[in-house]
């Protein structure tokens, strides 16, 4: 109790504001070496790169071509600011888990995919079927809509491979999409993330 | 005793704060290509799945021009340049020519196939 009060006390606070500021400074310096390292080398060549806005029919640009003869250096995935899905994507509609809600960036006009590689190939209109699918004990039931679905992919993705096109002949439960099957071939691998739960559970009992 | 708990907790603050602001490691919906890569001395490939999703809906590319399960398309170098997966559209076109060897394979040694993070 003794050694707590008066000077000791004092002397802890200043070493722990010390210490956090050593620390703040320390996660600055890491933040800032890599960006930095990557600002030296668009000023040692001549153009900088535009921003990507679009990669279809997009004009070759000749920084693209390498040296033939040495192997690339393995190192993050994102060198480059205009390949960096952090700042392409920085504006985006994001759901309660903050990853990015697809459904509501196509629905309010921030993404435009195309439908094929055709061009002239029409979009498949909405087919807005709603499948109610019930869920074990107090966990509220799930709502499956057909329509974002059908907007990213064809029915041959789903059915019949994954989902047999008959009521209650899927046996789907969490266990097993968790490994991988049912929703999980897609969700939790490229598709939103099973954690989030009231995504899919919305129907209350 | 209480300021070696402080000084301790402070330090393993410290290094949570260091590992947590190190450089970006992948982004969600990115897939490992590595099947081959390592095997042939590349680096693994890292397919940035979201940068394709703002351009193209799933359709186009799933299943016609690859299987909806990792590791279930035997995609090589030669396939590419003769115009089959990725080769489809990375072919002067539609995007830029497969070329630059490190502007796909990018991922670091060891990675394995499938998605880079999520679940396995």
């Amino acid at each position: 109790m003794r050694r707590l009060s008066g000077f000791p006390r004092a002397w802890l606070f200043i070493g722990a504001t010390v210490l956090i500021a050593a620390g703040l400074y320390a996660c600055t310096l890491f933040n800032t070496q890599p960006p930095a390292a990557n600002n030296q080398k668009p000023a040692q060549t001549i153009t900088p790169r535009p921003p990507v806005t679009s990669s279809v029919g997009g004009a070759q640009t000749g920084d693209d071509y390498e040296d033939p003869t040495t192997l690339p250096e393995p190192g993050p995935p994102y060198a480059k600011e205009n390949r960096d899905p952090s700042v392409i994507m920085k504006d985006f509609p994001v759901d309660s888990e903050g990853n990015i809600d697809w459904v509501k960036a196509f629905k309010d006009n921030t993404v435009h995919p195309h439908e094929s590689l055709d061009l002239n190939k029409a979009p498949m209109p909405p087919f807005n079927f709603d499948i109610e699918i019930p869920a074990v004990g107090a966990m509220p039931n799930v709502i499956f809509p057909h329509f974002p679905h059908t907007y990213w992919l064809d029915c041959g993705n789903c059915h019949p491979s994954i989902f047999v096109m008959k009521r209650g002949a899927n046996p789907i439960s969490m266990v097993k999409i968790v490994n991988g099957e049912f929703c999980g071939r897609c969700h939790g691998r490229v598709a939103f993330p099973i954690s989030n739960c009231t995504r899919c559970h919305v129907k209350p009992k | 005793m209480k300021k070696l708990w402080l000084a301790l907790g402070l330090v393993m603050g410290l290094g949570l704060m260091v590992s947590a602001g190190s450089t970006i490691a992948g982004f969600y919906a990115d897939m490992v290509l590595n099947s081959k890569a390592e095997k042939r001395g590349m680096p693994p490939v890292v397919f940035p799945h979201w940068l394709h999703r703002i351009e193209f809906k799933c359709k186009v590319c799933h299943p016609a021009i690859f299987e909806m399960r990792s590791g279930s398309n035997d995609i090589d170098m030669n396939k590419i340049i003769s115009g089959q997966f990725c080769g489809k559209c990375h072919n002067g076109t539609i995007s830029w020519k497969p070329v630059q060897c490190a502007r796909c394979h990018s991922g670091q040694p060891g990675l394995t196939t499938g998605p880079l993070l999520g679940v396995k």
